[in-house]
């Protein structure tokens, strides 16, 4: 039941690929990419870009942790940022698709106050 | 070594010039040299440009959106039998251009990409310690 997991939306930072967030949204989780779908957050710093999260009302999915550190402090009252690991999700076609997996997963039972409060979140290894 | 050059600006550009450094925090001949260095550099490097990070940065680009470094890394992330442009264009939703763009830029400026290919992997380890052990404070 797709729609019982829609309160969790993600916005994948810009090095994840356009497939993966309509995969994602296929599946029944409310996620853009923002090479694909946001094009004028192309190159905008991240603080821009956690601001745009914010107004969307979504979570940000991201691998670069010191320029997102950055962007926390400056939009404090963010949604939620979702980490993951490079070694955990290699950006190859399988680990991609095991970020897939791991995101619905998380959508589907997310940390307490994901997607309302400021948490911040590093995605466990996941399912194979 | 640096070698002194004159140039003279129209009083728009210089005012411009100074405005943006004063703003900027850093000295004209800085932006000078900082601008020429990235404009020469996509002169022979179509389709990479440079864009500001919120830490101050200035980091080599596609036009179409990801750094070069996340390409450079994605590229190693595949294993070699998979490591062509078409491979990767097709996992990372780009086209072949983009990729062997990213790639030449790499291949001309290889210490200063798999610089911040290691910094961004010490920064991530560094900062999932972190969150880890503040973690395990909610189970003690």
């Amino acid at each position: 039941m797709a729609s019982d997991f829609t309160r969790v939306r993600f916005l994948l930072d810009e090095h994840y690929p356009g497939w993966l967030a309509e995969d994602l949204t296929a599946d029944g989780y409310d996620t853009v990419a923002l090479t694909a779908h946001r094009p004028e957050l192309r190159g905008a710093d991240d603080g821009r870009v956690l601001a745009a999260a914010v107004a969307e009302g979504r979570v940000v999915v991201t691998e670069d942790v010191s320029t997102f550190s950055a962007a926390i402090a400056l939009v404090p009252d963010h949604l939620g940022v979702v980490y993951c690991h490079h070694s955990r999700y290699q950006r190859t076609r399988a680990g991609l698709e095991r970020l897939r997996k791991a995101l619905g997963a998380l959508a589907a039972e997310p940390p307490a106050g994901l997607g309302e409060h400021p948490v911040i979140w590093w995605l466990s290894g996941g399912p194979d | 070594m640096v070698a002194p050059t004159n140039v003279r600006f129209p009083d728009a550009v210089d005012q411009g010039l100074a405005d943006y450094a004063r703003q900027a925090g850093a000295k004209k001949s800085t932006v000078v040299v900082n601008a020429v260095r990235e404009w020469l550099r996509m002169q022979t490097h179509a389709g990479i440009i440079f864009v500001p990070t919120i830490t101050g940065e200035r980091r080599a680009a596609l036009v179409v959106g990801p750094q070069v470094w996340t390409v450079a890394e994605a590229w190693l992330q595949h294993d070699k039998a998979e490591r062509t442009p078409a491979v990767l264009a097709e996992t990372l939703g780009l086209s072949t251009a983009d990729i062997e763009a990213a790639l030449a830029y790499w291949a001309d400026y290889k210490d200063e990409i798999d610089e911040l290919i290691g910094r961004h992997r010490a920064s991530q380890d560094e900062a999932l310690a972190a969150w880890e052990r503040r973690r395990h404070l909610d189970g003690v």
